[in-house]
């Protein structure tokens, strides 16, 4: 009985080493991911120091045309599927004026309009409160997820 | 670039958790269905938990998931060397969780902790009066307090109490700073107020963790090379007469350059890790294969040995790798936050880990002189696996901290 314990003890040893290792490489490679798409390079035509939104949602995935960046170069941004818009992207998830950007005080400032699908802040759904965003944070309207870098 | 669902290392948590209390129920005769209930109860809060915080986005996703690794290597190794601790250890890790949640709520939704600066030093300095005046000896520290049956050690709360203090200090605005004393000059001055309780208590290893932990913090915060100069050479003559002084000291100093000298008594801790250590070799003995029994206090100070010799040096070095990993998390919550109190806290906490873990580590091993702490998240230990969680659920909840418009 004793014998047959000490195989599967002498096998397992190095299953856990294999898995325990496997778990650390596991970690390691979801950071890295997280940390290229946080550095990922600015895209063409946004002039340096203009703070931005970036795309991180995958273009080729999607029906309808969007940049990879947007800069955020006014006081005041609306983002929506309507042709008022500073910001027109024609998802069909997007309501016709959807949120808000806008720079006040040092800060920029983030507020939905009432969208019928919602603002995500970084996974969360924003209430009708308006948020300060930070640099890193990222914001998922329609089908599109954005990052902002100041 | 979907990381696919079997490589996910949540699953690897699951397959190392159930492989091992599969072999622990094997090892013990009479097989007992208890030892399947621990690794199954174990699991369950660990994936209930790492699902709660992934599902809500309660913040960083990695830190638990590390977290829960350490806990689950821990508390199989402790049932293998002492069954009874094993099974006292998953109370302990319930407890854990439930004050996980509570510091999380706590941090997060509770706004006035930047603003109980004397607070944290009064909480403190009556504990240690309490642990003074009331305390019980255990192994040679008088830092235990006995409450209805059960035993605890003030001196791992008064550690998060002591990040607090500093944080308030440091982390205040140098343009909202009143009064006429510099803030370093009374962080340095409390600080050496805690240490001279903690040598009246004769816990040297928690004495050197609180002046680490303050020195780097000062260091971050203060550009002043005088202040920490300063520091180093009292402290290092303070230390010269205490090794002349304290055979305490001399011993420890002692059977740490040359433990061999006296292998039967002084040195017996030490040499007995180095054995465990070395006949470990590179893949380990295998659990349950080894004598880990032999080394002293191998259930909290020296589990690192017993890992080393039943995991083997790779798997002592993966236990290192994962508290890196999560120093590194925690150093980068600190970093994307914006200056203020909570980046002081996280920035305390993840050095308070990272140089405790360091300290045993480095003791077990021979590298520096012994210091008995404990090893967090793996050691058997109620007040330090309890306290260790709530450092935790306090950095979870401030990498989950959003500023609203209105504050």
């Amino acid at each position: 009985m004793f014998s047959i314990y000490s195989l599967l003890a002498t096998v397992l040893k190095y299953v856990f080493i294999t898995i325990i290792y496997l778990f650390i490489f596991g970690i390691i490679r979801m950071i890295t991911l997280d940390i290229r798409k946080m550095n990922a390079p600015r895209p063409k035509g946004i002039a340096k120091g203009t703070p931005y939104l970036q795309l991180l949602t995958d273009r080729k995935s999607l029906y309808f045309d969007v940049k990879q960046g947007y800069p955020l170069d006014r006081e005041v941004i609306v983002i929506g599927r309507g042709s008022g818009c500073d910001i027109t992207i024609d998802d069909l998830y997007m309501s016709t004026k959807h949120l808000q950007l806008w720079y006040e005080e040092g800060e920029w400032y983030i507020a939905d309009l009432g969208s019928s699908n919602g603002t995500f802040i970084n996974g969360k759904r924003m209430s009708d409160e308006p948020l300060i965003l930070d640099a890193g944070d990222k914001i998922k309207i329609g089908q599109l997820e954005f990052l902002v870098v100041v | 670039m979907k990381v696919s669902m079997l490589k996910r290392p949540v699953i690897m948590l699951v397959l190392v958790n159930v492989l091992a209390f599969v072999l622990l129920y094997s090892y013990r005769m009479p097989p007992s269905a208890n030892t399947l209930l621990i690794g199954a109860s174990i699991l369950t809060l660990s994936a209930a938990t790492y699902l709660m915080i992934s599902r809500n986005h309660l913040g960083d996703e990695y830190l638990f998931l590390i977290v829960s690794m350490l806990v689950t290597i821990g508390v199989a190794m402790l049932c293998r060397i002492k069954y009874a601790l094993g099974i006292a250890q998953v109370g302990w890790y319930l407890i854990g969780i439930c004050v996980f949640y509570a510091a999380y709520a706590a941090m997060r939704y509770v706004g006035l902790w930047r603003r109980l600066k004397w607070a944290y030093a009064g909480m403190s300095a009556l504990l240690f009066a309490a642990t003074l005046a009331f305390g019980v000896t255990i192994n040679g520290s008088r830092n235990w307090i006995i409450l209805g049956g059960h035993s605890f050690q003030p001196s791992e709360v008064i550690k998060i109490l002591f990040v607090f203090f500093i944080a308030c200090c440091y982390g205040q605005p140098k343009t909202e700073r009143r009064g006429k004393i510099s803030v370093k000059y009374i962080v340095t001055g409390v600080t050496y107020v805690f240490m001279l309780f903690l040598i009246m208590q004769r816990e040297w290893g928690m004495t050197l963790l609180f002046f680490a932990t303050y020195l780097v913090l000062t260091y971050i915060y203060e550009n002043d090379k005088l202040l920490l100069l300063g520091n180093v050479l009292l402290t290092s003559v303070v230390g010269l007469v205490g090794y002349h002084a304290l055979w305490h000291i001399r011993i420890r100093i002692a059977s740490w350059i040359n433990p061999w000298a006296d292998i039967s008594n002084t040195g017996y801790q030490i040499t007995q890790s180095l054995f465990a250590i070395a006949s470990g070799g590179f893949f380990g003995k295998g659990i349950g294969l080894g004598n880990p029994e032999f080394i002293p206090e191998v259930h909290s100070d020296f589990i690192f040995s017993a890992i080393c010799e039943e995991m083997g040096i790779l798997g002592g070095v993966a236990v290192i790798l994962l508290y890196f990993i999560f120093v590194y998390r925690g150093v980068k919550i600190a970093l994307m936050l914006p200056e203020g109190f909570e980046k002081c806290v996280a920035v305390g906490l993840t050095v308070l880990f990272g140089i405790q873990t360091f300290m045993i580590l480095g003791g077990v091993v021979k590298l520096i002189p012994l210091t008995g702490i404990t090893l967090p998240f793996v050691s058997y230990g109620g007040s330090s696996l309890v306290t260790s969680f709530v450092s935790l659920g306090i950095l979870q909840a401030i990498s989950a901290k959003r500023r609203l418009a209105g504050d």
